[in-house]
C-alpha cells in the first residue's frame, strides 16, 4: 500500500522537532531557580553587619572574601564567633595564646598560621594578631578546606564541631542584606540545597479566608491563626484557608475534630492554585513544617514525602497530613491541626 | 508536494510548541499528575482531622525529654563550661560520647563569654524508631541558631546518636 506523501512528511517533522525542542527542554528544566545557598560571593551587608561589625573590620572581610572567591560574611561570621571582630577581651586575642592555643581574632593556631599567611596590608610582615593578614589568611585557610563550593567541609575544616558549623551558617545569613532573617541556616553545599522554590521566606504572613470557610459564629482559633501566619511568612504567594471550622465536629476514633474546635485549616489545592499532591501542597506542606520548627531540609523532604506527620514543638502539636488518604482524602489539600499539650 | 511540506512545517513547530509549553508550565509550579475533579477548594465530608495521628507520633514527647536531657549537658560542653565532659552527657549513645570524647573541637573565647538559652524544640519522627530534634539556639550573639540531634529508639530509651545537618 502507498502512504500519501503528506503523511511521510509530517512524521518526518515530527521527528524533526522532537530532536530540536527536547534538548532546549531538557536544559531548561536542569537550569532550576538558581537562588538557594549562599551562593552570592558578594553579598550586601544586612542593618546587623553594619551596626555589629567595627568598619575596619567589615572592610577587611569583603576584601579578603574578594580576593579569594569567598561570601565576606563566611570570614565575618567566624570572626564574629571567634573574637567579636578582635573586641573580645580574653588570652590569645590581642597578645598570647588561649588554652587552646589559638591567637589573634581569627583564632589561628600557630602552626596553621604560618602554612596560610597572607601579608594583606603589604607590610612585609605577617602578623596573626593583625586583622589585615589574618582575615586574608582565614580565607586562604577555607579556599583550600573546600569553601566555597563546600561550606560545611570547609566550616568544620576550621572548627570540629558540627554546632559550630550550624551557628557560622546561621551569622552568615544574618549579615547578609538578602537574607530573609530566618531562621533556618542556608543550604552549605550544593548537594544540600535541595528547594521546592517559592519558600523564600520572604512571604509577608497575609492569608485569606474563603467564604464559607467557617460556620457562623465559629471562628478560628487565636493560636492557629498566628501558626498559619508564620507559615504564610515561608510562603511566597497567599496562602487560602478553604475549610476552617465548617466540618463535622466528631473525628473517626470519636474524638472532638481540630477543625470543629478551629484548631485546624484545610488548603484547597482549586482555590491555592494546585492540584492534587502536586508542587502547590508540597510548599503548604512544607510551609507548615518550617513554621512548626523543621530545618528547611527536612522540611522539604517530609512535604514532598507526605502522609500524616506530627511534629511537637513550642508545647503544641502539629500535625501535617497531606498526599495520604489516612483520615480522608488528603490529596486534594494540606491539613494543618494543632493541639496545645 | 507543497502541502505535504507545508504540512510537515506546521507539525514541527506545533510539536515545538507543545513541548516547549508542557516544560514551562512544570517550572512555573504546575503539574502533570492525575487532577481530580474540581471541588472548589473545599475538603470533602468524609475528611476527618486528629484522629490521623501514628500511634508511633505517641512516643514523641519522650523524644522530646531526651533530647532536653541530652542538651542539659551538652550545652555546657559546648560553651566551655567548668566541668562539662562528654562523659558526663545524659541520654547519648556511647559512639556519640567516644566520638566527642577523640574530637569535640574547640571553644572560641567569644563563645564562652555567651549564655545559651534553648529557644524551641520541634521533634518529629523520620522512620520507625528514629527521629529528628530540631534545637534553636540563642545566645544573644548575632543570630539564633539551629542544631539538629538524631535520636534512636533503643533498649535504653530515645538516645542521641548524631549531632547536625
Amino acid at each position: 500500500m502507498r502512504r500519501p506523501s503528506w503523511l511521510i512528511a509530517l512524521a518526518v517533522a515530527g521527528v524533526a522537532s522532537l530532536v530540536i525542542a527536547l534538548p532546549v527542554s531538557i536544559l531548561l528544566l536542569l537550569a532550576g531557580d538558581g537562588n538557594c545557598g549562599t551562593g552570592a560571593v558578594a553579598p550586601q551587608p544586612s542593618a546587623s553587619a553594619q551596626q555589629g561589625i567595627p568598619a575596619d573590620y567589615l572592610k577587611a572581610y569583603m576584601s579578603a572574601g574578594e580576593q579569594f572567591g569567598l561570601p565576606w560574611t563566611l570570614l565575618a561570621a567566624i570572626g564574629s564567633i571567634e573574637t567579636d571582630h578582635g573586641r573580645l577581651k580574653a588570652p590569645g586575642v590581642l597578645s598570647g595564646t588561649n588554652s587552646a592555643g589559638a591567637a589573634g581574632p581569627m583564632q589561628f593556631l600557630a602552626a596553621t598560621f604560618a602554612a596560610y599567611a597572607v601579608d594583606g596590608n603589604n607590610d612585609g610582615q605577617t602578623s596573626i594578631y593583625d586583622p589585615q593578614d589574618a582575615i586574608p589568611s582565614a580565607a586562604k585557610y577555607l579556599r583550600a578546606s573546600g569553601a566555597p563550593g563546600d561550606l560545611h567541609k570547609a566550616i568544620f575544616a576550621y572548627n570540629h564541631a558540627e554546632w559550630y558549623v550550624q551557628k557560622v551558617l546561621a551569622n552568615m545569613r544574618a549579615y547578609d542584606a538578602a537574607g530573609p532573617g530566618s531562621l533556618q541556616a542556608p543550604s552549605s553545599s550544593a548537594a544540600g540545597c535541595e528547594d521546592l522554590g517559592g519558600l523564600a521566606g520572604t512571604g509577608d504572613g497575609t492569608f485569606k479566608i474563603a467564604p464559607g470557610a467557617n460556620k457562623p459564629g465559629q471562628n478560628l482559633t487565636p493560636e492557629l491563626i498566628a501558626f498559619v501566619r508564620r507559615m504564610a511568612s515561608f510562603y511566597d504567594g497567599t496562602l487560602v484557608i478553604t475549610t476552617g471550622t465548617n466540618h463535622d465536629q466528631y473525628s473517626l476514633s470519636g474524638n472532638v475534630s481540630d477543625h470543629f474546635s478551629g484548631n485546624a485549616a484545610d488548603f484547597g489545592m482549586v482555590l491555592n492554585g494546585g492540584s492534587d499532591d502536586g508542587p502547590v501542597g508540597d510548599r503548604i506542606a512544607a510551609a507548615a513544617f518550617l513554621a512548626a520548627g523543621l530545618p528547611r531540609d527536612a522540611a522539604v523532604s517530609r512535604a514532598r514525602a507526605g502522609g500524616a506527620q506530627t511534629v511537637l514543638t513550642d508545647g503544641l502539636r502539629v500535625q501535617v497530613i497531606w498526599k495520604s488518604d489516612v483520615g480522608g482524602n488528603h490529596h486534594n489539600h494540606v491539613h494543618v491541626g494543632i493541639a496545645r499539650r | 508536494m507543497r502541502r505535504a511540506l507545508a504540512i510537515g512545517l506546521a507539525g514541527v513547530l506545533f510539536l515545538a510548541v507543545v513541548v516547549l509549553v508542557t516544560t514551562l508550565v512544570r517550572r512555573d509550579g504546575g503539574d502533570g499528575e492525575r487532577v481530580r475533579a474540581p471541588q472548589n477548594g473545599r475538603s470533602p465530608s468524609s475528611e476527618r482531622a486528629p484522629e490521623a495521628e501514628s500511634t508511633e507520633d505517641q512516643d514523641l514527647p519522650s523524644v522530646e525529654r531526651s533530647a532536653r536531657a541530652f542538651l542539659s549537658g551538652y550545652l555546657p560542653l559546648i560553651y566551655g563550661r567548668d566541668g562539662a565532659t562528654p562523659a558526663k552527657l545524659r541520654d547519648a549513645s556511647q559512639s556519640l560520647v567516644a566520638e566527642l570524647e577523640r574530637d569535640r573541637g574547640r571553644v572560641p573565647p567569644g563563645q564562652a563569654a555567651l549564655t545559651p538559652r534553648i529557644m524551641r524544640v520541634a521533634v518529629v519522627r523520620e522512620t520507625t524508631g528514629r527521629a529528628l530534634a530540631s534545637v534553636q539556639i540563642d545566645d544573644r550573639s548575632a543570630t539564633p541558631y539551629v542544631l539538629n540531634l538524631r535520636l534512636e529508639d533503643t533498649l535504653d530509651g530515645w538516645l542521641v546518636t548524631r549531632i547536625g545537618p
